[in-house]
């Protein structure tokens, strides 16, 4: 029941307001367009000139012969204002005129004096009236005179009826569309309203999304750090177990029989145990000395040359036994020389190099090389040792994590690590490429501009 | 209505006969027809039913171009359908351009601006000369076929196209549909 509810007030109630919204301004529409049809078809004939004309000309005839009886010579001319007369008495019975007289009801009486004044047609051809002529003259113009005064004030009270009833109705238009236009306002802030409120909505609802994201993150965090304590556990537990059970044995063989032993037999067991805690220290060591290195550790871009730096730190031999053997090769005609931390590049290599080293057998040389691609230097380590499972290879440049085939070699899990890390300091690109049994490939590119 | 009809057809023929006498009473007292005052324009030979005064170059009385029946009829004639403010339905009027007849008494368009219609009933209004270049305004002779007589709305009415124009149905086209017309004075 809320949910419809919910729903009513979300989507029904704006699209209803929206609707109705439309529909008032169609019907708006539609009114002022009849107001403005009614505008442009209300002009008619305007009876009352016509009816004025009408009765002018008839004085203006009467004149006329008023003069020639009072002065036979006198330049006039009746027969002009004769027809004159005739044309508004045909005006007064066309179309439009004639349905208003019919409307007003003077058109029969139009119809006898009409007929009347036809009837002075004889007398007015005659350029000589009698006394009782022109009187029937002016007996009929009279009558006609005062017919015209009585329509005359009718047509005006008509036409201002009209007019008054047209005002009304367009007063009544407008008022009907003053309150179409305040339904459009109220629907048009209602509509607003909805929107602001769908605004506020999303942006709650984007908020919620963001904490939810954070959350993730806090969770895959925790997950890491869960992660790398197992690791860091599990590295310990193997590499710290090794020399303490040697320790202890030795210890415990001491205790028991050290009585029956010769002093080159004790002292063989003693360095025995001396060895293992010197290995103990010194894997200790080598964890503190990774986190103080990688807490200090600072970029200091200098322009160097690749080659140079391979060149000199293969001289320098940074291998467990003096057997190992590397073959290095480099593109004669590429330009070796960046932009980048020398220092942490020889970290990272001395790293790639002590790796490949200590997983591939001595009989087996590591072959390096050096080479530009594109805006890139790349430096790569290949070994021919045991390799990296697949399962293994997306885990290898994590903090501690040792491959389960390796516990036999002596390591911490940092090494690569630190590689890693530096390799992100200096925006290069490390990758490695490894088949189980058959070698491992790490490639180090270094971009030739440091940003 | 029958009787209307019937006093229609009555005045006509009566007053048709009445016009005749009128004319020839009232050019009879006035002067004889001066020669062509240097115009290739004629001169009217009987009744004149239209003066053109004013900002003209042919003239054939005086400063005037004065025409005849005979005179309006040699001119290329021009019709025009439509419906009028004070008759029913649309009618059909024949008669001449007014810019054909401006063109012969050589008024300028771009020179003068307004003309003055006068009618017999000493009506009187100022049309803008645009309007006769702007629409086919004509100076009708004829509606429905039958001759205009001053008993109604001759010799001349003055015709807008009112049917084919949407801006001529409006009041201030209205008056200047001059019926009676008998001068034009250019301006």
């Amino acid at each position: 029941m809320l949910g419809i509810q919910k729903r009513f007030m979300r989507y029904l109630l704006p699209l209803l307001t929206s609707l109705l919204l439309i529909v008032l301004l169609v019907v708006a529409l539609f009114r002022l367009s009849a107001v403005q049809r009614e505008m442009r078809s209300h002009i008619n004939t305007n009876m009352v000139w016509v009816i004025y004309y009408a009765h002018l000309e008839s004085l203006r005839l009467n004149d006329v012969i008023q003069k020639k009886a009072l002065q036979p010579e006198a330049k006039v001319n009746p027969l002009l204002r004769y027809q004159m007369l005739l044309s508004r008495l045909h005006l007064l019975h066309d179309g439009p005129q004639l349905r208003f007289l019919e409307k007003i009801e003077l058109l029969d009486e139009l119809n006898t004096q009409t007929e009347a004044i036809k009837q002075l047609a004889p007398f007015l051809l005659s350029l000589d009236l009698t006394a009782q002529q022109i009187a029937q003259i002016q007996t009929t113009l009279s009558e006609f005179s005062t017919l015209m005064l009585r329509a005359s004030s009718q047509a005006m009270t008509a036409q201002w009826e009209e007019l008054g009833a047209g005002m009304d109705m367009n007063r009544n238009a407008v008022l009907a569309i003053i309150s179409i236009m305040v339904g459009i306002l109220v629907c048009s802030v209602f509509i607003s309203i909805q929107l602001l409120m769908a605004l506020r909505q999303s942006r709650e609802n984007e908020r919620v999304k963001q904490q939810k994201i954070e959350l993730i993150k806090q969770l895959e965090n925790e997950r890491k750090t869960r992660e790398l304590y197992r690791s860091f556990g599990a590295m310990v537990s193997h590499q710290f177990r090794t020399p303490l059970a040697i320790i202890d044995a030795s210890m415990q063989r001491l205790i028991r029989a050290s009585h029956r032993m010769t002093p080159a037999e004790v002292a063989h067991r003693a360095t025995k145990a001396k060895d293992a805690t010197e290995r103990l220290t010194h894997l200790i060591e080598s964890i503190l000395s990774a986190d103080r290195f990688m807490a200090q550790v600072d970029l200091h871009l200098q322009r160097f040359s690749l080659l140079e730096l391979v060149q000199q730190l293969l001289a320098s031999h940074p291998f467990s036994s003096t057997q190992r053997r590397v073959h290095f090769t480099y593109d004669q005609s590429a330009d070796f020389m960046l932009v980048g931390d020398p220092v942490l590049v020889r970290e990272i290599l001395v790293n790639l190099l002590s790796n490949a080293d200590k997983y591939s057998p001595l009989a087996q040389p590591i072959d390096m090389r050096i080479y530009a691609q594109d805006a890139w230097l790349c430096c790569e380590v290949k070994d021919q040792g045991r390799g990296i499972a697949a399962a293994e290879l997306d885990h290898i440049f994590q903090r501690y994590f040792r491959s389960e085939k390796v516990t036999d070699v002596v390591g911490t899990g940092i090494g690569l690590y630190v590689a890693a890390e530096l390799a992100r300091l200096l925006q290069a690109q490390l990758c490695v490429d490894s088949t189980e049994g058959q070698g491992s490939v790490f490639t180090l590119c270094l971009g030739r501009d440091h940003d | 209505m029958r009787k209307i009809h019937s006093y229609g057809r009555v005045a006509k023929g009566a007053i048709g006969g009445l016009l005749l006498c009128f004319s020839v009473q009232l050019f009879a007292t006035q002067p004889a027809a001066r020669p062509p005052h240097a115009s290739d324009l004629l001169s009217p030979s009987s009744e004149v039913l239209l003066v053109v005064s004013g900002a003209i170059a042919q003239t054939n009385i005086g400063s005037e171009a004065h025409f005849d029946r005979q005179m309006l009829a040699q001119l290329a004639q021009h019709t025009v359908y439509t419906h009028t403010l004070v008759t029913d339905g649309v009618k059909r009027f024949d008669g001449v351009l007014a810019r054909d007849l401006f063109a012969v008494v050589g008024v300028d368009p771009e020179q003068t601006t307004l003309v003055v219609a006068s009618a017999l009933n000493d009506y009187e209004v100022l049309i803008p000369m645009a309007d006769f270049y702007t629409y086919d305004v004509l100076l009708a002779t004829h509606m429905d076929g039958e001759q205009l007589q001053p008993t109604d709305k001759g010799p001349l009415w003055v015709i807008y196209p009112r049917d084919e124009w949407h801006q001529l149905k409006d009041i201030r086209y209205d008056y200047r549909w001059v019926w009676h017309l008998n001068r034009l004075h250019i301006r």
